[in-house]
């Protein structure tokens, strides 16, 4: 128990300071200084190097163990330079940010939208809900033409959030209200709403297709590539996970003598799900998002390491060990490796951890 | 279990459409023209006076003037099928306007008088300096604001041109008046002649298109590479099993100790490690001398020569040890979640009630775990396997392409970076399909193998 817990403690330390790095990415390495007194007299970071900035003239694939003249200890470049002079210890820092930044909004996006979608899909199986023909057809009515004025609006140039202002909001408004009035006409036959049949069927469509490939012909669709393409891209696809464990989850949780009391004694259904499954579903779920964050860094550096959908201009570790491969350097692919190595191995000894819990 | 088998095909069906639907509709929303990319292989250049012919051509043989779908939802100002313009500049302008939200009968109306105004210019090339800020307005332009200060603008002094003149004024007015605040959704019914229709329908009968980058036909090229990655994740997963059953076993018996625990911890570091890390590392340091002849282990990993009709067992004898490298990457990432799997399983079983009745009618540990406990851990490994193999083909991708493995995974990255889509495509259904193969299959297994799943799916 003791010695699980000194290795928790370890990983949380080392990703923590991994999130310190990627924050203050710019204080740490860079060309800039940090800020100035007056001329002469200013904090610089302590690498002084940008991750962009090229040397090629002075300092093409500098090994670390090489002799690099006569340099102060700050100037040397401690863990080499890539084909252009770029440093690799400003590269590292500098590639935390992408990294830690995909892993975490991207896993932040799919925990909101597989946890949402599995814990109505697990409500609906265990509340039976029914809706009235009438009410089915407004629904499908209302999600047709809620994504018709969407896409459009968006296609002519609206911009997106202006878009969901001025298509679902309105929309959605008058069709509540009638699927609302809709509940009147008791004599019409009720139907089961299809949401965990839907649910199940993407997850087998999304299952079948395997995994990196996916992501390269998605990553492959954008014309300009972006960090924030790749978060799109395992927003859309990753929420599987999530989705299958809330929905088990929360069926276990349902059934249970206190949610049957809050709904004896009338709170409303968003009220039940929020404070009362939630809470006890969470602990699983960060478990889950822990490995999820390792699994999506992986999938960022594979990405970047095979040089599609990331830009250019942009340092990351995947990138660097792509170089270091081709120019067969052993230290840019020895130590952004390392870097993901040493990551991924924390997040998953701290979703151990907890999961034994 | 027949008619198990009988729901589990039938199951099939659907997500088999759905995924074809997803794939389709992907390798629409890719950039570039497959009609053009036909044109820059044949080596048509677009000052070529045969281009704009050629290019009719090949639209219209690849279906691209048909509709997409069975059926669309469009604005009401939209025409029925946009894609039956196989002009080009026509298709371009007409796309770029209708998103200025101008209806299309008065695009059409400005299109045809815009037309006849350049022909009429070039019958005159004497006057095209004097209407040179009118020719390049309606020929590059096509954002509405730039094009209503032509009607502004005081018409040149010229009696040939002067009434296109004063019709294109009338018709880019028309579309300024005629731009839509609001517009409201239109159901159009295609029918069968649509894309998709042809692009399944082909598919079906195994024409995927031909790649873009060399001409030959898609299918035979994937083929070959999804036998080089069935062989290796294959390989690598029979080895991972062959390992990591042992070992699982053996850290089961010593449970607690501290071997269990070594022998846990150094697997997962295995499993934490990056593949290409790992793979890049093992290229670097073990196949040249250049740290030492003594550390040149392994082969270097070259470019693989596979002549023409060569049958793929002789390629693999003559590559078999540029194969030893890859086999390790992937086993070594495979191994700890195999091991640990197996090593739970025993745990678990042990305090069953079958175990203290084999202790108690006096078997030794040793037959108790052989004969009694192994048979129901190996029962879940079935579809586990499935599982591992669909991850172990999307596994193989990065490997193919550090090792230089004529697979699925180096003919994607090669296609992706070629722009061949319908090679990528081409692909990633195929490789859908397999997948869901290889999961019905295991599934169908799983329920031969315990019969108690049959009862509990039936049921559902």
């Amino acid at each position: 128990m003791k010695k699980s817990n000194v290795r928790y403690r370890l990983s949380l330390g080392l990703v923590l300071f991994y999130i310190g790095i990627a924050i203050f990415a710019p204080f740490i390495a860079g060309e800039k200084p940090i800020f100035c007194l007056h001329e002469n007299r200013c904090i610089y970071p302590m690498i002084p190097y940008s991750p962009t900035s090229t040397h090629f003239d002075q300092y093409p694939s500098l090994s670390p163990l090489s002799d690099q003249g006569k340099v102060s200890l700050r100037e040397k470049h401690w863990l080499g330079t890539d084909k252009l002079g770029r440093d690799t210890a400003a590269g590292l820092v500098h590639g935390a940010r992408v990294s830690l930044m995909v892993g975490f909004v991207a896993v932040l996006f799919i925990f909101i939208i597989g946890t949402s979608l599995g814990m109505a899909s697990a409500y609906s199986i265990h509340k039976n809900i029914r809706l009235n023909i009438l009410q089915i057809a407004i629904l499908i009515l209302f999600l047709t033409l809620a994504t018709f004025y969407l896409v459009h609006d968006i296609k002519f140039g609206m911009h997106p959030v202006f878009a969901i202002i001025n298509s679902i909001l309105p929309i959605g408004i008058i069709f509540y209200g009638i699927l609302y009035v809709g509940k009147k006409w008791t004599n019409l036959k009720k139907y089961r709403l299809p949401l965990d049949l839907i649910l199940t069927k993407i997850i087998e469509v999304r299952k079948s297709f395997p995994g990196l490939f996916l992501f390269l012909a998605l990553a492959a669709i954008f014309a300009i590539p972006s960090v924030w393409n790749i978060i799109f891209i395992i927003a859309i696809t990753g929420w599987i996970e999530f989705a299958r464990h809330a929905r088990a989850e929360t069926l276990a949780v349902l059934e249970t003598d206190y949610i049957t009391s809050a709904q004896l004694s009338g709170l409303p259904h968003f009220k039940i799900l929020f404070n009362h499954v939630l809470p006890n579903i969470l602990p699983t779920l960060l478990v889950l998002a822990c490995f999820s964050i390792s699994g999506v860094i992986l999938i960022e550096s594979s990405l970047s390491f095979l040089g599609i959908g990331i830009p250019t201009e942009t340092v990351t570790w995947g990138k660097m060990m792509a170089e270091g491969r081709n120019m067969q350097n052993w230290w840019m692919v020895v130590f952004p490796g390392f870097a993901i190595f040493t990551i991924i191995l924390s997040l998953n000894n701290i979703a151990n951890h907890f999961q034994k819990k | 279990m027949f008619l198990f088998l009988l729901k589990r095909i039938l199951l099939f069906i659907p997500t088999l459409g759905l995924v074809a639907v997803i794939a389709f509709f992907l390798s629409k929303l890719v950039p570039g023209d497959p009609a053009d990319a036909l044109l820059t292989m044949q080596g048509i250049t677009p000052d070529n006076p045969r281009a704009n012919q050629e290019y009719k051509r090949h639209y219209e043989a690849l279906h691209l003037n048909k509709p997409l779908f069975y059926c669309s939802i469009k604005p009401d100002f939209y025409p029925h099928n946009i894609a039956a313009l196989s002009d080009k500049d026509w298709r371009n302008t007409t796309q770029a306007l209708l998103q200025q939200k101008i209806p299309y009968i008065y695009i059409q109306k400005y299109l045809e008088v815009r037309t006849s105004f350049l022909g009429i210019l070039e019958e005159h090339p004497e006057e095209k300096t004097i209407w040179l800020d009118w020719m390049n307005a309606v020929r590059f332009e096509n954002d509405m604001q730039q094009l209503s200060h032509l009607t502004t603008k005081p018409k040149p002094d010229t009696t040939s041109l002067l009434a296109q003149a004063e019709q294109l004024t009338i018709a880019i007015q028309d579309m300024q008046t005629h731009q839509r605040k609001r517009y409201y959704p239109v159901l159009h019914w295609h029918g069968t002649s649509n894309q998709f229709h042809y692009w399944i329908a082909n598919m079906v009968q195994g024409d995927f298109g031909i790649s873009f980058k060399d001409g030959r036909s898609v299918l035979p090229k994937i083929k070959t590479a999804l036998s080089w990655t069935l062989l290796l994740t294959l390989l690598s997963l029979l080895i991972s099993v062959m390992i990591s059953v042992p070992l699982g076993m053996w850290s089961a018996i010593k449970q607690g100790t501290f071997w269990d625990k070594i022998n846990q911890v150094i697997w997962l570091i295995f499993y934490a490690m990056p593949v290409f890390w790992l793979a890049s590392m093992l290229i670097i340091y073990f196949t040249s001398d250049h740290y030492g002849s003594w550390l040149h282990i392994f082969p270097t990993p070259g470019i693989w020569y596979i002549p023409e009709g060569q049958s793929i067992i002789a390629t693999f004898m003559q590559y078999s040890h540029q194969l030893i490298l890859p086999l390790i990457c992937l086993v070594a990432n495979d191994i700890a979640p195999l091991s640990t799997l197996v090593r739970n399983n025993i745990l678990e079983q042990q305090s069953k009630g079958y175990v203290l009745m084999a202790y108690a009618k006096g078997l030794n540990a040793k037959k108790t775990l052989m004969h009694h406990i192994m048979p129901n851990v190996l029962l879940p490994i079935i579809t586990i396997i499935g599982g591992r193999l669909i991850a172990g083909i999307s596994g193989a991708l990065i490997i193919e392409v550090i090792f230089n493995i004529p697979g699925m995974g180096r003919l994607m990255y090669e296609s992706i970076y070629a722009a061949d889509w319908n090679v990528v495509f081409g692909i990633l259904m195929i490789l859908a399909v397999v997948s869901m193969i290889v999961l019905t299959i295991s599934d169908v297994l799983y329920a031969w193998a315990d019969p108690r799943i049959q009862t509990k799916l039936s049921k559902t």
